[in-house]
């Protein structure tokens, strides 16, 4: 099913989620107009982005994946991209306006910053809290929690 | 007053601590004499850090946190959490244990309308169905008391099944709730459905157009109130949803009127569910195991899954990255209130602050599910 | 001048008092009477509510302070009273000390003016159905100085404009239903009104207006506030209204206002339609024994009161049974219902009632 969207973007990299939902890899710049072809084009139509989720995978690179989902074809798949050293993505709220809030979490829990988003500020921790959580390397404050890293 | 004289509206604060918001959270609305022009939900006053603490801990010692995620429906998150681990682990649960859990995952959503029932009609006035509806959700955490050991946080599925036994006694129990509910149910719709203040309170607030629900990436009662029918039991059934009848009710206006009836016709379809899976399990209690007694030294699996649920509020989604450690490395949950809370500044526009309460209750928002 | 008043000169005349001194002595002496009246109904009341409302949702009600709960509200009141008196630093002092007693005097005054016997009735007038309802529109204003003097808080300011909404909305059906009434008896006076009602229950002046007696059962709802229409101290959605910010006693001089608003306006209800003191029947019961005049004046005057409370019961208790079952409605819904249903409606029972006294008199 998803040979056209393969050629057309020049997926090389492809894994699965279990079960049986596809995740692309694609680059960063390509992340707009890969989901405005997923939503748009009537042969895949994923009119819906279920959700963001954010993950801090070792050496200090994150991944996100968006998570879609087509009602007329029942079928759910997932693009990813992977964020090295520069950590800003363009915002997909113009597409997907319910990205609003989840990308407010993920510039709260993991730093990253999204371009053109219409309010970025931290949503679930207080304003004035430093750190980003959810990252690897993130120490808690709190002594008594030592024996967590060790 | 403040600052926006110039504008000639005034900032009315709603919450957090406000008896009809379902929880904390801060509505600061801004509004021209009783006219809402722009609300702006704030949340985080209940952030536990739920997705952290997963990654502290093993899998099964973050089982017992997952129920209060959505403590009105804690079975639907054990179960999200661990379908997807018993698809990384590649684990089939017994039959009886999917009956048995089946039966529960539907009491729940009983039970979890009949709240949202009872405290949405208080927030309107009516004082005396919220105790109605109590009296019923009583039996049923009575029945939850008696099989998995407490009323809320339930703590009873396990990887591979079920912790206890289900025995004819709880099921003769199971079966008088269910034979009288459709009954008790009847008695709340001849009080509400026809009365002119409700219609007038509730009918045409709030409408929730088809294309707004999609974007905003609504799901459950209220995308089925506005005309859209998808349930995740019926596009990728779980359990044995397959082997079961029951309708989807829904309609098509999407106001608050018709989310109100969508969740009354779904606790009946509940009923009818629970009833074919009593018929099962009586012809079949006696021989099965309810659970495959895993070793919990070598739950160490590897990969990416997703384990997905409809719970009362819509699709629940838990996200599991396991990296072949006893420790799971990311656990994320979509869960729909977060994504209710947005959708707020949409539909409430240019209605009064009274209706705000009528179309934040209708929507069905829980805040722990929605900070985590 | 009654039989009440006659006994009480003649004790008095013992002491050889200025007859001034008489006259305001009468006053203080009704005055009293009354608070202690007052402050009984409303304890009684309070109580009985909860005990109401709790039997119409399955539950028990308060049932430990006291035998099964009696001494409740006195609980309440004690605990009311060592309450610390809070002020917001953005209040404006002196209308936040005086909103409570706006409220809470007008509804104490018009106790004087309902007739509760032939014989027990403070204050003679000849239009005090007017000084009636001139008094209930005060407690709207107090509202409104709550709301606003509530400092900063937004809730308390619209639980006060609200309740002026409500206040103009309700007004005028009610006046037109009281002019047909003034029509129907041929006086303003409350005892006139009372007095044409005697004889049999047919007499009773919901019979030729049963359209005002509806009409204006409703917006009696409206003036006292009560569900399905209490808007300014909505509990859900604007957590208490404009006694949001109010703690302590002048909490306790909003709480008392409004019940015994509820009282004296049932009262008013049952007195202009229902027959006021009077039986249903004929006689008086006290006239199957034989007493003396004064004995049995004395025990006639009990019995009417008796007939008063009793109907009032019946009334309070309709009201109760409302609150417990509709929800609440919008305020611009009752604006639109008093306006668009009300008037033309009450106007329409004027015209019944010209016709029927009429009939009467041609007849």
């Amino acid at each position: 099913m998803f040979q056209e969207f393969k050629t057309k973007f020049n997926i090389q990299k492809e894994e699965f989620i279990l079960p049986d939902i596809n995740k692309f890899y694609i680059n960063k710049d390509d992340l707009k107009q890969v989901l405005r072809f997923l939503k748009e084009t009537d042969r895949y139509l994923f009119e819906t982005l279920e959700c963001i989720i954010g993950k801090d995978n070792t050496n200090n690179a994150l991944e996100l994946i968006y998570a879609l989902f087509s009602s007329k074809y029942n079928t759910k798949c997932a693009v990813s991209i992977n964020i090295q050293d520069d950590f800003s993505v363009p915002s997909v709220v113009e597409i997907f306006p319910c990205a609003n809030f989840d990308e407010r979490e993920i510039y709260d829990l993991l730093g990253v910053r999204f371009i053109n988003h219409p309010k970025l500020e931290r949503i679930l921790l207080p304003s004035d809290f430093e750190g980003n959580p959810l990252r690897k390397n993130y120490k808690m404050q709190d002594d008594r929690l030592r024996w967590n890293y060790e | 007053m403040n600052n926006s004289t110039l504008k000639n509206t005034t900032i009315l604060n709603v919450g957090p601590q406000h008896p009809s918001t379902h929880g904390v959270l801060r509505l600061k609305c801004e509004l021209n004499g009783e006219r809402i022009i722009k609300i702006e939900p704030i949340i985080g006053y209940l952030h536990r850090g739920m997705e952290k603490m997963a990654e502290t801990g093993s899998y099964l010692q973050y089982l017992p946190v997952v129920d209060r995620i959505d403590y009105l429906s804690g079975f639907f998150c054990s179960f999200a959490y661990l379908d997807a681990i018993e698809k990384l682990m590649d684990i089939v649960c017994p039959l009886k244990a999917l009956y048995i859990r089946t039966i529960t995952m539907e009491l729940n959503r009983i039970s979890s309308h009949l709240l949202w029932l009872g405290c949405y009609l208080m927030d309107l006035g009516a004082t005396s169905p919220f105790f109605y509806a109590f009296i019923e959700r009583e039996k049923i955490l009575h029945i939850f008391e008696k099989l998995a050991g407490a009323r809320m946080m339930y703590n009873y599925y396990t990887l591979g099944g079920v912790k206890n036994d289900i025995n004819k006694e709880l099921l003769g129990e199971i079966k008088v709730f269910a034979g009288n509910f459709n009954k008790q149910l009847k008695e709340f719709e001849d009080l509400i459905n026809n009365n002119p203040i409700f219609i007038s309170r509730t009918a045409m607030i709030g409408v929730l157009e088809q294309e707004t629900a999609v974007n905003y990436s609504v799901t459950g009662a209220n995308l089925r109130a506005s005309g859209i029918l998808k349930d995740l039991r019926k596009d990728f059934p779980y359990l044995i949803y397959k082997q079961i009848e029951f309708d989807i009710p829904y309609k098509k206006s999407g106001d608050s009127y018709s989310r109100y009836i969508v969740r009354v016709k779904e606790m009946k379809e509940s009923c009818k569910i629970v009833n074919q899976c009593l018929d099962w399990l009586y012809s079949n209690i006696e021989d099965l195991k309810i659970n495959l007694k895993i070793n919990t030294a070598k739950i160490k699996p590897e990969g990416e899954a997703i384990g997905q649920v409809e719970s009362p509020r819509g699709l629940m989604l838990c996200y599991i990255c396991a990296d072949g450690t006893n420790k799971p490395s990311r656990v994320k949950w979509r869960t729909p209130s977060f994504y209710s809370v947005q959708l707020i500044n949409e539909i409430a526009k240019n209605y009064l602050v009274s209706d705000l309460m009528s179309i934040f209750g209708s929507l069905d928002v829980i805040m722990p599910e929605v900070d985590r | 001048m009654s039989l009440f008043y006659l006994l009480y000169i003649e004790c008095l005349s013992f002491w050889k008092m200025p007859e001034w001194l008489i006259f305001i002595m009468w006053y203080i002496f009704n005055f009293i009477l009354i608070v202690i009246l007052m402050l009984l109904t409303v304890l009684f009341l309070v109580l009985f509510e909860r005990k109401y409302l709790a039997f119409y949702t399955r539950r028990i009600g308060p049932d430990r302070a006291g035998y099964k709960g009696c001494f409740q509200t006195v609980a309440d009141a004690i605990k009311l009273l060592f309450k610390e008196n809070i002020i917001p630093k953005n209040a404006d002092k002196f209308l936040f000390f005086l909103s409570p007693l706006i409220v809470f005097v007008p509804v104490l005054t018009v106790w004087a003016l309902l007739p509760f016997s032939s014989g027990f009735y403070t204050f003679h007038s000849c239009c005090s159905i007017l000084l009636f309802m001139a008094f209930l529109a005060i407690p709207a204003i107090g509202i409104l100085f709550a709301g606003y003097s509530s400092g900063g808080n937004n809730f308390a300011l619209i639980g006060g404009i609200r309740s002026c909404m409500q206040l103009i909305a309700s007004e005028i059906p009610s006046f037109l239903v009281l002019a047909s009434i003034v029509i129907l008896s041929g006086s303003m006076d409350l005892s006139v009104i009372v007095k044409n009602q005697s004889g049999s229950i047919l007499n009773w002046y919901i019979f030729p207006s049963f359209l005002g007696f509806t009409i204006f059962f409703i917006c009696s709802l409206i003036i006292m506030n009560r569900l399905p229409f209490d808007f300014p101290e909505a509990e859900s959605e604007l957590v208490a209204g404009y006694n949001c910010e109010y703690s302590g006693m002048k909490f306790a001089m909003f709480f008392l206002a409004e019940y015994a608003m509820t009282f004296i306006l049932s009262a008013l209800v049952v007195v202009l339609f229902l027959g006021g003191y009077n039986a249903p029947f004929d006689f008086y019961i006290t006239d199957c024994f034989n007493l003396s005049v004064i004995l049995r004046e004395i025990f006639i005057n009990f019995e009417q009161f008796f007939w008063l409370i009793f109907k009032t019961g019946i009334i309070i208790m309709l009201i109760m049974l409302i609150r417990a079952a509709y929800p609440r409605l919008r305020t611009d819904k009752t604006l639109d219902l008093c306006w668009y249903i009300f008037i033309p409606l009450s106007i329409f029972n004027l015209f019944i009632a010209i016709i029927i006294k009429y009939m009467r008199g041609i007849l």
